[in-house]
Order: C-alpha cells, then structure tokens, then sequence
C-alpha cells in the first residue's frame, strides 16, 4: 500500500519540488474521476497552476498533499459538471467497454473501475492506492467521517458486484 | 440473520474498532456469504493497489505556468510594508516632539526677555516719570507727556526714587531699544515692540502734594 506522506506543515516546498513529488499521485487521482489519460492530464497542469495562484492563501492548515487533491477534486468534478463532457468523449476509447458481450469472460478491473460513479472511484482511490485515513479522506472530499464509512463500503460492494457480473 | 458487510469494509480499512472485532469474528465463523465478502474486498484490495501502481504516467512535459504566476517562494509584502509604515510613524512623531520642545525653547527665550525687559521697562518709566507734571488741585492744566515735575515752590523736586543718573536711564532705554533691534525672532521682536508702544501710552489718574516726590504713575 501507497502510505501517504505528507510533509511537515510548517516546512515550505516549492512548486517545483512539489510537482516532482505529487504529480503521479494527482494524475491517478484525477483519472479515477475524469477516466480519461488527456483529462487526467490536463487536470495535473490545471492544479498546479492553481496552486501557483493560490499559494499565498494556502494555509497549512492541511498537508500540501491533501491542498492539492482538493484542488484536483474540485476541478474534475466541475470538469464533469461541465454538460460538454460526456459527449466528448462518448466516443472515446477510456469509456468504451473492453469486454466482449459473452457473459463468461470476466470483466477487467479497470473496465470495472469505469463503471463506477466518479464518487466511488475518487474514495476507492484515496483508500486503496493513497493509504488515507477515514479522516483524511473526509478532509479531501469535504464528507463526514459516517458518509465516508458507508459510501465506502457502498463502492466495494458494487465493484464487487461488476467483478463477479452481477451488476 | 444480520450480515456485517460494512464492518466487514471497515475491517479491510483497519477502522474497525477493537470491540466490534470480537463481534464479527465471531459471526463470521457462522456466516459463509460475510466469509465470501471478506475474501472478496481483501482480494479486489490487493488488485487495485497492483492496478494503480502500473497506470502509466506520461508527465514529461512538465507544467506551463501562464507568465504572470511566479513560480518558488513568494514574499509577503506586507509585513514588511507594515514594519516600514510603523518606522516611519515612529520618526515622524519624534520629530514632532522635537519641533515641540523647540517651540518651548523659543517660548523661554521670550519669556526670560520678557522679564529682562518688564525690569527695563521699569527703568524706562523712572525716566518718564521725571518729565510728567503732576495736577494739584490748584493747578487744572492738562497733564502733557513731557511736562516737568514741579514741587510748590515751582522746583523740580529730585526723585528719591530713582537713584539712577538721566544718562543712564537713557542708556537703559537704548539697551532695550538694543534687544529689540538684534532679537533675531520676528515674533518676539514684535511682542516686545507692542509692549513698548504701550509702555508709551503712560496716563496720570491722580496725584497729590504728598506723592510730589513719589508720583503715582498708573500706566497702562
């Protein structure tokens, strides 16, 4: 597992130091939302520039880590908002299904990953790859710490449920 | 028969508190479809973390910060300016006290020369007063400024008073005419100048015989 590491908040990182670091991590983040590679890509230089824009009123009263998703998470859930986006990319080959329509073939786990709900993707995420706590992950996406316990479980389930051809 | 799915979910997270622990272990030694839940979301624990180690990441273009963004560390300006705002309150009121304390100075400096010459001016009366006649009841001539002082037998009675010769009287009032001249303050050279003027004005109100060698002078 992916321990999240976050840096001393009272210790100052530059943008350039922070990009080297987080950028992979934001990247994933986002194409667990967006489920598009360009997307995802777009919303890495998006977020930084935000951060650069933003950084005075960074307050450090999170990690630069948890600042950076929730700019990220605010972008692509606006980026999804956007009623343009699901007809560019319709078509697109992240959103076409892999698997062929006979039943017995198992579905792959990123096919089933893109059928979940951009929610379920984002917590299953921050969970299973970053390592984050309960708490911080209701810190990221602004949930209680119940909502994110039962949203959670919810995710697991109907992943399980696509896995296994239930869905 | 309750089913601890969630728990189950909490469990994978490590969230699951001690004591409901104990609670679950012991369902899930009576309950196959729980058995099977964990089993699954340990496994699809497993893959995802396998899944987005290997997603391929191509970043190798970097960021393109628009031209006004600075990029490193940014100065507070602020704080600074603030420092900069105090310092310069701080100079400006220690020269305000410092124009403050000089103004008092020049105001002793008149007030000592005031007094100086409130003594002169004193002199300087002693010198008037021996041109002043003085009105007895007898005599209702008008008083003039340079009348001289006559005693009844028409003698200009000696100032017991004034000890001082008419020369140097006279030198007294040039000195003060002196101050007034070399004074380089034009505020005090005109107050001492307006008390001059008035010291000028000298009225007689009442004299008589008695006073002939002390005259009562009221002056303004």
């Amino acid at each position: 597992m992916n321990k999240t590491i976050l840096h001393n908040k009272k210790e100052y990182i530059s943008l350039p130091e922070l990009y080297e670091k987080y950028s992979a991590d934001i990247y994933k983040y986002s194409l667990s939302i967006l489920k598009n590679r360009e997307e995802a890509e777009d919303a890495v230089q998006e977020v930084f520039v935000r951060y650069a824009k933003s950084e005075n009123s960074f307050k450090k009263n999170c990690s630069y880590k948890t600042w950076l998703l929730i700019i990220a998470r605010n972008y692509c859930f606006n980026r999804i908002g956007n009623k343009n986006y699901l007809s560019e990319h319709l078509y697109s080959n992240d959103f076409s299904k892999s698997y062929s329509p006979d039943y017995d073939i198992q579905i792959s786990l990123k096919d089933a990953l893109l059928e979940l709900p951009e929610e379920y993707n984002e917590l299953i995420y921050l969970k299973e790859y970053e390592g984050f706590s309960y708490k911080e992950i209701a810190e990221v996406t602004e949930l209680s710490l119940e909502n994110v316990k039962v949203k959670l479980f919810r995710a697991r389930q109907q992943l399980r449920k696509i896995l296994k051809g239930d869905n | 028969m309750k089913h601890y799915e969630q728990e189950i979910s909490q469990f994978v997270d490590s969230e699951l508190p001690a004591i409901v622990q104990k609670e679950l272990f012991a369902h899930l030694t009576e309950c196959e479809e729980c058995r099977n839940a964990l089993s699954d979301f340990m496994e699809m624990k497993r893959e995802l973390e396998t899944y987005y180690e290997n997603i391929e990441i191509d970043l190798s273009g970097g960021i393109n910060l628009p031209v006004e963004v600075k990029v490193g560390k940014r100065r507070n300006i602020y704080k600074p300016l603030f420092y900069l705002s105090a310092a310069a309150s701080i100079i400006l009121g220690l020269l305000f006290l410092i124009k403050l304390s000089n103004v008092n100075k020049l105001e002793s400096q008149y007030s000592s020369i005031k007094e100086k010459y409130s003594w002169l001016a004193i002199m300087y009366k002693g010198v008037q007063s021996d041109n002043l006649k003085i009105q007895s009841p007898e005599n209702n001539s008008s008083i003039s400024r340079k009348t001289k002082i006559q005693n009844a037998d028409n003698k200009i009675p000696v100032n017991k008073n004034n000890k001082e010769n008419p020369s140097k009287n006279k030198t007294v009032f040039l000195a003060v005419n002196k101050i007034i001249k070399h004074n380089s303050n034009p505020a005090i050279k005109n107050k001492l100048l307006k008390s001059v003027g008035r010291l000028q004005e000298i009225k007689v109100v009442q004299v008589t015989k008695n006073d002939f060698l002390t005259p009562q002078i009221i002056g303004n």
